[in-house]
């Protein structure tokens, strides 16, 4: 019976294995993914000053156009660190969750849509042009990072809802 | 699909007389990616046999392909099945033998997974066909070579189409009799990039050289053992 039992394990393990193999990412939620990739830094940094933390690590799909450092870089001088103080917390909260949205969309999907709804509220505008990706005026430069909880895709630049 | 065993070859010869048809537009040609993807995805060769994992890493062609029962053209990134013969012998028709034009051919390893692409254009993504196929191509041994004093293509790849698992999704056969026939050609450069979205994400890739004639085989010549 032990045998079978252990058997049986042996059966259910190697499936999962086979069916996440390769993946590195795949048993991470975003925040965790993003958190161990070090061109993300800013952007995690801007999460946990926002406490977005374990509202984008529950069960809930979510797609996340994730700017990296470079993206937040090109904001003016100053703009992130005062993005970071507490007393700015729910304007961060709005520019974070503008750049998110819910359900697992992948990059195949992605070129299908012409604008998505935001967790922010607002809709973002997709479009294709000159042979890129753009969501409003960013590049998607990288898609489909496979996370337990949704999918990143890396964007060249920091979306700013509408006021 | 014309699959033959040696005792019904002369028999089903005449039923599997296949008319090529040679689309002059449609070809699969050589490019460099920007970043090289490499990952594992498991593939079966039909409903009811186990998922069989295999590694990739591309794109390195990429081609276009007439429809199945569509007139709308499907793009294909070719990704490069790397890993051992062992395994990858095991990916393998039930039927191994195969005949084209009079000429026996084996159907070998499996050498690439071609997977539907969607092309970024100037201002808008040609997509194609929705439940266009994912296929593996095989690579094809001559049994028996016919004199030929023209030369024709040769004939390297049979793309036969197939299921496949990347991570939760699974990606079903559409079109389980669409198959296409890949014929090696004296290769020319070409110029330019293109940018694809598939299920592996955003590819960016350069044209480098022409490298196979796509023919589709006829539905109605076909014949299964």
């Amino acid at each position: 019976m032990k045998r079978i039992l252990a058997i049986s394990c042996l059966i259910i393990a190697v499936s999962i294995a086979g069916a996440y193999a390769g993946c590195g990412t795949c048993d991470k939620s975003v925040v965790s993914a993003a958190k161990h990739n070090d061109d993300f830094k800013t952007l995690v940094a801007a999460v946990e000053a926002a406490g977005l933390a374990d509202a984008l690590s529950g069960d809930d799909q979510i797609t996340v156009f994730a700017p990296n450092n470079d993206a937040f870089s090109k904001l003016p001088e100053g703009a992130v660190a005062e993005l970071l103080k507490p007393e700015n917390k729910n304007e961060l909260i709005k520019v974070l969750t503008y750049h998110v949205v819910p359900g697992r969309v992948k990059a195949k999907d992605v070129v299908k849509l012409t604008s998505a709804k935001t967790l922010e509220g607002s809709d973002i505008r997709i479009s294709v042009d000159g042979g890129k990706v753009k969501i409003n005026n960013a590049e998607v430069i990288q898609a489909d990072i496979p996370c337990k909880n949704g999918v990143i895709h890396v964007i060249d630049a920091v979306l700013l809802p509408k006021a | 699909m014309c699959i033959l065993n040696h005792a019904h070859t002369s028999l089903l010869l005449s039923l599997c007389a296949f008319s090529v048809t040679a689309l002059a537009d449609d070809g699969a040609f050589v490019v460099r990616p920007a970043e090289i993807f490499q990952h594992e995805v498991e593939v079966s060769l039909e409903d009811g046999l186990p998922f069989r994992s295999i590694s990739i890493i591309g794109p390195r062609l990429h081609s276009q392909m007439p429809g199945c029962e569509t007139s709308q053209h499907t793009s294909y990134n070719w990704y490069k099945i790397v890993g051992s013969n062992h395994l990858l012998n095991a990916i393998q028709p039930k039927d191994v033998t195969f005949q084209w034009n009079g000429e026996n051919f084996r159907i070998e390893r499996p050498a690439y997974l071609l997977t539907p692409a969607t092309i970024l254009q100037q201002s808008a993504a040609d997509a194609g066909p929705d439940d266009a196929n994912v296929l593996l191509a095989f690579q094809l041994s001559q049994k028996k070579s016919a004199i030929d004093p023209h030369k024709p293509p040769k004939v390297r790849f049979l793309c036969i189409a197939v299921r496949q698992r990347h991570h939760d999704e699974i990606y079903e056969i559409s079109f389980p009799d669409c198959e296409y026939l890949l014929s090696q050609i004296d290769s020319q450069e070409l110029t330019g990039k293109i940018n694809t979205v598939d299920q592996f994400g955003l590819h960016r890739v350069k044209r480098l050289r022409t490298a196979y004639r796509l023919e589709s085989i006829p539905q109605s010549s076909t014949q299964d053992n």
